[in-house]
């Protein structure tokens, strides 16, 4: 354990990921079970779970937000709110946060130039920025927090995707905003963001992929360089594409014991798809016009 | 020892056990994911359930889908769609069967012949495999496409922007024309009648026969409901060339019923080196619910487990590729997106996925896509033009469309998608060039229980001048035509590669030092290896879609292989075909 000095860049690290203000707002869970796991060499993903779930929860519930905005919390906070329902409310965060922990099947081999390069990532910003809430987290928990963050970040252990997402994200949100720290959701700068500056964020990431990279990691070598530039080439992407997807498709409403829709999905009303039958597939529509000019067959 | 083994039952696949299994010959078929021969109780209606790539019973994994997704190293923004599963990708597609654009092959003397990828051109000439496509026309069978709204709005843009109809299988000049599709026409109360899943009589087979309109073509057909297998609307070949191939006695005299083996994920293909040559003598695969691994012998080895898997096979068992040809000269027909906004209904979301099409000759196509509401956000979120209204990632092109190009998020998605049936999508479609970057290599990060996995790189913003001369040529006539047909607003996307009309990873070629096989589809440094799926293609067709040229060329590749390795003779051209939807075939199923 360092000094404060060593603390304060560590605070820095921690509160930009998220970490720290989600720790700030859960302190009774955090402390004890975070070092009773450290001095146990218990799994520190268990421990540090409460944090990080929330960490990943706000952060793709801002990703969604920003997708499909409607009346949420998340919404208001980018300052762009629909009056009708929208991703938060189609179940998007937790249709991108099990899709991303379960079944997303980006391999250890891949994230790990990510997950290593954001352990050891952050010494850039001038201490100072922190909020108040976020100074006054004991220097203990700070501590605790950093060595339980890089034991897991350094070790084999699977992390789960969402938590490398959100924690990447939140890192990007900093660098486009470092006043993103403060906000309604002490435990994702990203979901802290304007509309527009989180935008500036996937703009970061698509388009100064390289220097994104650099940032993380100036340490690494060309090809782990290039395939981590694939990687969240590919990600930015899929991100939006299936925080979309999943807040239009039928996966809110889906029971997977019946294998059928209970009520209306949000997207369906969202967007009209079936409102002539109810809101209920069809195994065929009163739709044939016809064949064009008549003809029903063509010569070779 | 089999006569032959099979390594794929997607779209082409099937056909060569099929064809083989109609001459007699011991064929064994596997398949990688679970086999699909029960779709009413196996699929649903939902795109989720169906589509997602991670978790839908049409993604590219094992058929336990509590398992992870079988994942593919695509280190760009793209989108690579495989699917496993008896049927591949046939059971998602739209069943368009246009033939392939003659300028493609050897020996075309037409005026537009220097307007084509003329460096990797077939090896023979079109009229060579006029006979094979309409051999696989009647078995499918394929026929001109019914019209809905969404149609019958695409033609009157296509008639807006001055293109003459094409009344014939056959493309000639730049025209449009109702997609010739392996969809049976519908009759009865198909199309005349709506009902919903809860309360389906009259669309019940067999009042109901062929297309019933139903809007779920990309989440597999199973209509109408109680036919069966090999009378359903969509001719995929869970429903068309396999039923045959597993009832092979019974439509032919002297057929031999094919033996399919799903779960099989081939890992090996085994040689031997006889004279100096290396020669094909069987497969190795594992059970991907047991773990276990069988070894089967055969004459003849058949590839055919797609544009992607194929060279990852290949160069996993460590197959000669003295080129650096193997994966290498991937296309993708380099799609784009662009779509209208209506005030007035256009059916997007019922009846066939596509069923209306424009041909250019030279430089592509188009084809209308209706779509459910998921796949249509996933559509409108899918650029490599940054965010529309905040950045362009260094494209954003402008043209006849409204705006730049790039993703639709926001409030904007919410309007625009506000009426899934009052949009009219168009699928822009690149003839675009063999090129040596755009391949597939072993991932050097990662390998899972079958050996290292696929990287599938594509180069998009580096294509061929060609390519993307035509892309944007394609993209600017859909975005008249879908204004001539009315829409109050046009939008393009600007897509990244989506994967998913796939050709020429193993290609057929008239140069030894760019291809991987003969003009008999025989891979050029083992015997008795074929590759018989859209990987054996030699280019990308000009545009039309691939799954028909696969199919016929598996048919004369089929003859090849019981002609020179089986001392048989010829039958495409003397024999009169049976349709997958004989009664035979019905009366057979099991």
């Amino acid at each position: 354990m360092g000094g404060e000095s060593v603390g304060i860049d560590r605070r820095q690290f921690l509160a930009r990921a998220g970490v720290l203000g989600a720790a700030s707002v859960l302190p009774s869970l955090i402390p004890g079970r975070v070092a009773a796991a450290l001095l146990r060499s218990d799994p520190v993903l268990d421990a540090l779970s409460p944090v990080l779930q929330q960490v990943s929860r706000d952060t793709i519930s801002g990703l969604v937000a920003f997708v499909v905005p409607g009346p949420d919390p998340y919404s208001a906070a980018q300052g762009v709110t629909t009056s009708e329902p929208g991703g938060i409310d189609a179940k998007g965060a937790e249709f991108l946060l099990d899709a991303l922990d379960h079944f997303f099947p980006l391999p250890d081999e891949v994230l790990r130039p990510v997950v290593q390069a954001l352990g050891t990532a952050i010494s850039d910003t001038k201490p100072g920025l922190l909020p108040p809430n976020l100074l006054n987290v004991p220097l203990d928990l700070v501590h605790q927090l950093d060595d339980a963050l890089g034991t897991l970040l350094r070790s084999n252990d699977t992390v789960p995707l969402s938590i490398v997402v959100a924690l990447f994200l939140n890192f990007l949100a900093t660098m486009v905003q470092p006043s993103s720290l403060v906000g309604p959701f002490p435990a994702s700068p990203f979901a802290n963001l304007s509309s527009a500056k989180k935008a500036e964020a996937f703009r970061t990431l698509e388009q100064d992929t390289a220097s994104v990279v650099a940032r993380v990691d100036e340490n690494l070598s060309e090809p782990a360089r290039q395939t981590l530039s694939g990687v969240l080439a590919f990600l930015a992407g899929a991100l939006l594409e299936f925080a979309a997807f999943g807040s239009y498709s039928e996966w809110s409403a889906f029971d997977p014991a019946t294998r059928a829709v209970n009520g209306v999905p949000v997207g369906w009303r969202l967007s009209g798809y079936l409102s002539e039958t109810g809101f209920v597939p069809v195994n065929g529509w009163d739709e044939f016009l016809g064949y064009f000019e008549n003809r029903t067959q063509v010569s070779g | 020892m089999r006569d032959v083994i099979v390594i794929g039952a997607g779209g082409g696949g099937p056909v060569v056990a099929k064809e083989l299994a109609g001459r007699g010959l011991d064929v064994l078929l596997l398949e990688a994911g679970g086999n699909f021969d029960k779709p009413e109780s196996q699929w649903t209606h939902l795109e989720n359930d169906a589509n997602n790539p991670l978790t839908g019973f049409f993604r590219f994994g094992p058929s336990d889908r509590s398992k992870p997704a079988w994942y593919r190293e695509t280190p760009q923004n793209s989108f690579l769609w495989q699917l496993s599963g008896v049927g591949g990708t046939t059971l998602h597609y739209y069943g368009n069967c246009p033939r392939a654009m003659p300028g493609v092959f050897a020996g075309y003397g037409g005026p537009d012949r220097s307007a084509y990828d003329t460096a990797h051109l077939f090896p023979f000439e079109y009229s060579e495999l006029v006979p094979y496509y309409e051999w696989v026309e009647a078995t499918l069978p394929v026929q001109t496409a019914a019209m809905g709204t969404k149609e019958e709005t695409f033609f009157r843009g296509a008639q807006g922007i001055g293109l003459p109809v094409n009344a014939t299988k056959n493309v000639s000049r730049d025209s449009f024309r109702p997609q010739e599709n392996a969809i049976l026409q519908p009759s009865g109360t198909a199309g005349h009648v709506t009902e919903t899943i809860a309360n389906t009589s009259q669309l019940r087979h067999p009042h109901a026969q062929g297309c019933t309109f139903c809007g779920y073509c990309f989440q597999g057909c199973f209509e109408s409901v109680g036919a069966p297998l090999n009378l359903k609307a969509k001719r995929s070949t869970n429903a068309s060339y396999v039923p045959m191939a597993l009832t092979a006695g019974a439509w032919t005299a002297g057929g031999h019923a094919v033996t399919l083996v799903s779960d099989a994920f081939a890992t090996k293909i085994n040689t031997a080196e006889e004279s100096g040559q290396t020669v094909a003598r069987g497969v190795t695969w594992r059970d991907t619910k047991t773990g276990a691994t069988s070894t089967e012998d055969a004459k003849v080895v058949v590839m055919a487990a797609g544009c992607t898997e194929n060279p990852r096979l290949w160069l996993n068992g460590g197959l000669p590729n003295p080129n650096d040809w193997v994966g290498r000269g991937y296309t993708d027909h380099f799609f784009d997106w662009v779509f209208g906004v209506f005030d007035t209904p256009t059916g997007s979301s019922k009846g066939v996925g596509s069923s209306a099409r424009c041909d250019f000759p030279g430089q592509g196509g188009l084809e209308n896509v209706g779509l459910p509401p998921g796949l249509q956000a996933f559509s409108m979120n899918f650029s490599d033009s940054g965010i529309r209204g905040a950045y362009t990632n260094g494209r954003g092109p402008t043209g006849p469309w409204d705006g730049p190009a790039g993703r639709i998020l926001g409030p904007d998605l919410k309007r625009i998608l506000s009426h899934v049936d009052q949009l009219l999508n168009v699928l822009v479609i690149t003839d675009d060039d063999v090129e040596a970057q755009n391949r597939v290599t072993l991932s050097a990060i990662n390998a899972d229980e079958h050996g290292p996995v696929a990287k599938v790189e594509f180069h998009a913003r580096q294509r061929s001048a060609r390519t993307l001369r035509n892309r944007e040529h394609m993209a600017a006539k859909a975005a008249e035509l879908v204004r001539a047909a009315g829409a109050r607003e046009v939008f393009r996307l600007d897509w990244p590669p989506l994967i998913l009309h796939v050709q020429s990873t193993m290609r057929m070629g008239q140069d030894q030092a760019t291809s991987v096989l003969d003009e008999n589809a025989e891979a050029r440094w083992v015997r008795r290896l074929f590759v018989a799926d859209n990987s054996a293609l030699a280019n990308a067709l000009g545009g039309p879609n691939p799954t028909l040229t696969s199919q016929a060329l598996a048919t004369r590749t089929a003859e090849r292989i019981f002609q020179h390795y089986f001392g048989g003779q010829p039958w495409v051209g003397t024999e009169a075909p049976v349709p997958s939807t004989d009664p035979r075939v019905t009366a057979a199923l099991p």
